[in-house]
């Protein structure tokens, strides 16, 4: 009896504590793992708090209005219940007390384990809803920040890691010279250990929708040289996180799995994420999308005629189409001259080598026809400068624009842009 | 018969036409083909209206043009800055129901529109003959020059349209051209009431041999005209106002020019002062530009010089001896400008039960003062509806004085402020019950509505259909969880398995 006091407790901080701010912002607390018990004991749990529900419901229903007026389930579901507590466990690996000490890397591993145990109950998202559903929960987790304050003596710095220092250590400033600094860590360096690292993206590929409206966010990696694993079983897991960290970065990548298609094939959804993606610039989303293509096409002639794929292609071109017709400006062409120069990385030109491409073959990608004669103009001097960026690519982009996308009679109905 | 133009195309049959930088066909000239002078009017019109006509008048050339068939039509050319300039000067021309080409020398064709966005060229050109030869989407026409129309003299010949009074506020800058025989009175009377003013003398050539001699003409320019003098001036014969609308030129007021004279002072830059004369239909031009001097050189002075001069005897005495003391005093004069009233103290409770009745407007609009003794209220509009205290009418920007009374000796109101010691931001208030004037400050007023209408508390209800939007960044705070967080932790393991 004593046991389910306790597990009721630790569920209603839980709901209190961690997910309500995690979907309406401010602090989010991390607290004990969640073992395989406790959130079996969640899932049929109700909160202490008669009220904490109807919170959570109007706070994912606010996220949802920015996006479409859907309905969502009252309730959080099981897999919910899973999701969430893994994220718990993921996070609580950067805890100070977990990692320290000589039972530190067993301790986080048992939390990683948990974790991976929850997120085998999280089935892919089946629907547009699902995957509404999920963002409403997710869509905050890319701006994840922590604190971290820095006390500086004579002797020692010592650094605590989203806490606050206990009063013991603030004694006697001035003889001390005791210098406190606030650094602010941001979500490129939470989950520092790889196993989490990996675990974390798990948890936001579940979200299609988190990762296309969030998908410019570039997910930097450590530089080799500074990155100590606690796998690796060096000294800890927070010593790379100096400042200084090299430029390499790579992306939360991006994959047109069929999950991302399906949230993408609904009208309203497709119209927000366009939206989103042109408000974030060409230049911030374009490489992302090509790469995650890309990284397609190299499975190599299987994906010929691969619906999810011309789906995709789709997307781009649509994309930039409704970038062209909706820029108020009539320089077109100076974006794609300053920022797209010389020396530029194959996705970005494929993601204009395929607009030029494609634009030859509108009748198999279902571009619309421009309704003005401006339109008309301004898409003709795009195409013609994309396909100057692009060069030798260009000969590529056809070639995967052919292999996608055979000839073949295709209904405007099927893909339901409204850039 | 056009053919539309591609993108990048170069080769074209019309000559000296080839693609900007925005890919539309341009030559060096852009041509208005209207049939109508009324449309060419309205043409400049439209354009002054939008743009400076000053940017086409270097270039300008309008033609009355002719074709083969003996129709008259009228081109207006002028070299083209940009296809941007192009545009406007094509949307005008549509509008208008005339053609808009472009073209360099000779051969002009059809301007690009909607069909075709980067323009047109033509498949072959009309052979020799003719001055112009058009190509439009209807006809290739050759036209021959008839006669070549000066743009300043389209401007001088066209009558001024008469606009209401009321369209327009007086003017306060103004040129008063004044009949010889008025020239005295005139002069006499802007010097009394201090209105800077410069004189000049214009003569108008003689037209006749039967005239006397030179048409003269007195022309006094004035720069703070107060507006019952300007009233006075549209009223009398033989006075005209202008007001000016550039440097050398100047409508009459009541009346404007249809073209929009601003948009093209450059041909007014020579050739005198230009006065556009609505209700004689006539253009004064006073060549060249008078100059005029100030008025006060040319007030009546009386010289003596048989008298001869006699010292006085002079008398030291105090300034204090000859200083007398103002004195409000009951006029005739009708109540003008009442802008306030000041209500005794014992008469508040009739206030109080008054602002019940008050008109919305005049709550917003009225602004009220309460002081140990009197209430005063001030507005621009309706004040005067309050049938209680005193009405104050305003005399000079901060003194208010009782209604239906006047200063004695009559001194104006700058020296009446300075001698009070008025600072700004305040109001001095005279009545001939209070025997001190007072002063309010600006400051110390309230709306009506605010100052009568009694404070009350309200509970805030917040609404839990509101959204709850937090603008907190997501922070991760790690709980305290001891130096050993797994033992004895709750829910290990699944439930029903050993812990």
């Amino acid at each position: 009896m004593s046991g389910d006091v306790a597990l009721q407790a630790m569920f209603d901080r839980f709901l209190g504590s961690f997910v309500v701010p995690l979907i309406r912002g401010g602090s989010v607390l991390v607290s004990y793992p969640l073992g395989e018990g406790a959130v079996d004991f969640f899932r049929f749990a109700e909160p202490i708090d008669p009220a904490l529900p109807g919170e959570i419901a109007r706070a994912r229903q606010i996220v949802l209005e920015e996006i479409t007026p859907s309905p969502l389930p009252e309730t959080l579901t099981e897999e919910d219940i899973f999701l969430l507590a893994a994220l718990h466990n993921v996070l609580l690996c950067d805890h100070q007390e977990v990692v320290s000490g000589f039972r530190g890397q067993a301790r986080w591993k048992h939390c990683l384990t948990w974790a991976r145990e929850h997120l085998t109950h999280v089935r892919p998202c089946a629907s547009a809803d699902s995957a509404l559903s999920r963002h409403s929960l997710l869509h905050q987790v890319t701006s994840l920040e922590r604190v971290d304050t820095v006390l500086q003596t004579r002797r020692s710095t010592t650094r605590y890691i989203g806490q606050d220092p206990p009063p013991r250590a603030l004694i006697w400033p001035g003889l001390r010279m005791l210098r406190r600094s606030e650094e602010v860590v941001g979500f490129q360096e939470v989950a520092a250990i790889d196993e989490a690292r990996t675990a974390l993206t798990e948890i936001l590929e579940s979200s299609p929708l988190t990762c296309l409206l969030s998908m410019p966010y570039s997910r930097r990696e450590p530089a080799a040289s500074a990155r100590t694993s606690v796998s690796s079983g060096a000294r800890g897991p927070h010593d790379h996180l100096e400042p200084g960290l090299d430029d390499s970065s790579i992306g939360s990548e991006l994959r047109w799995t069929p999950e991302v298609v399906i949230a993408l094939s609904r009208t309203d959804i497709c119209r927000c994420v366009t939206y989103r993606h042109l408000s974030l610039g060409l230049h911030a989303t374009g490489p992302h999308l090509a790469r995650a293509l890309l990284s397609e096409i190299g499975r190599g002639p299987e994906i010929e005629g691969d619906p999810r794929l011309a789906f995709s292609l789709r997307y781009i071109v649509n994309l930039q189409l409704t970038h062209v017709w909706t820029s108020g400006t009539d320089d077109l062409e100076k974006p794609l001259e300053v920022g797209w120069g010389e020396a530029l990385e194959d996705d970005r030109k494929c993601f204009f080598g395929w607009f030029a491409a494609a634009l030859a073959r509108a009748d198999r990608i279902d571009a619309p026809t421009p309704v003005e004669a401006e339109h008309a103009v301004k898409e003709t001097r795009f195409r013609n400068a994309a396909a100057a960026v692009a060069g030798p690519m260009l000969e590529h982009a056809a070639r995967h624009v052919d292999l996608i996308v055979p000839p073949r009679v295709h209904s405007r109905q099927e893909a339901g842009f409204h850039g | 018969m056009l053919e539309r133009v591609a993108l990048n195309q170069t080769r074209l049959n019309v000559p000296g036409v080839a693609p900007d930088s925005r890919g539309v066909m341009l030559g060096q000239r852009g041509l208005v083909l209207l049939p109508t002078v009324e449309r060419l009017v309205s043409f400049f019109r439209v354009y002054g209206d939008q743009d400076s006509i000053d940017e086409l008048l270097p270039t300008l050339r309008i033609n009355q043009v002719k074709t083969r068939l003996g129709s008259r039509e009228f081109v207006v050319s002028y070299g083209i800055g940009s296809s941007y300039q192009m545009d406007r000067c094509a949307g005008i021309t549509k509008m208008l129901g005339g053609l808009a080409f472009t073209g360099t020398s000779r051969h002009f064709v059809k301007y690009r529109d909607a069909a075709s966005p980067l323009g047109y060229d033509t498949d072959r050109l009309l052979p020799t003959g003719g001055d112009l030869a058009l190509y439009h989407d209807d006809f290739s026409q050759a036209y021959d020059e008839e006669r070549d129309i000066p743009f300043r003299q389209l401007v001088l010949q066209l009558t001024l349209r008469r606009i209401p009074r009321t369209a327009e506020g007086l003017p306060r800058e103004a040129i008063i051209a004044v009949r010889p025989g008025l020239s005295r009175a005139v002069q006499g009377y802007l010097y009394r009431n201090g209105v800077p003013t410069g004189v000049a003398l214009a003569e108008g050539a003689t037209t006749s041999s039967f005239d006397e001699g030179p048409r003269h003409t007195y022309l006094y320019r004035t720069s703070d005209l107060p507006e019952r003098i300007a009233e006075l001036m549209t009223a009398t014969p033989g006075v005209e106002l202008f007001v000016p609308v550039g440097p050398n030129v100047a409508t009459e007021y009541g009346y404007r020019h249809p073209i929009h004279l601003p948009s093209c002072l450059s041909i007014f830059a020579t050739g005198g002062l230009h006065l556009f004369c609505g209700s004689r239909d006539t253009v004064d031009v006073v060549d060249p530009v008078p100059v005029f001097s100030d008025i006060r050189n040319l007030t009546r002075i009386n010289v003596d010089f048989e008298k001869n001069p006699r010292p006085h005897a002079t008398r030291e005495a105090s300034i204090s001896t000859i200083k007398v003391p103002l004195r409000l005093v009951p006029t005739n004069e009708p109540w003008r400008r009442i802008r306030g009233v000041s209500i005794q103290w014992e008469r508040s409770e009739w206030l109080q039960h008054l602002v019940y009745m008050l008109p919305p407007e005049l709550l917003r609009d009225t602004r009220i003062h309460v002081s140990k003794e009197r209430i005063v209220l001030l507005g621009e509009i309706g004040v005067e509806a309050i049938p209680l205290g005193t009405l104050l009418c305003n005399v000079g920007d901060s003194l208010l004085v009782a209604a239906g009374y006047g200063f004695l000796p009559h001194v104006n109101s700058e020296l009446l402020a300075d001698l009070v010691g008025l600072e700004p931001g305040e109001l001095c208030v005279f009545e001939p019950s209070v025997a001190q004037p007072y002063i309010l400050r600006d400051t110390d007023f309230q709306a009506l509505g605010r100052g009568a209408v009694a404070s009350m508390l309200a509970r805030r209800e917040p609404g839990i259909l509101a959204p709850e939007h937090t603008h907190d960044p997501v922070r991760i705070r790690y709980d305290q969880l001891g130096p050993f967080p797994l033992w004895g932790l709750p829910g290990r393991s699944k439930r029903g398995d050993t812990p």
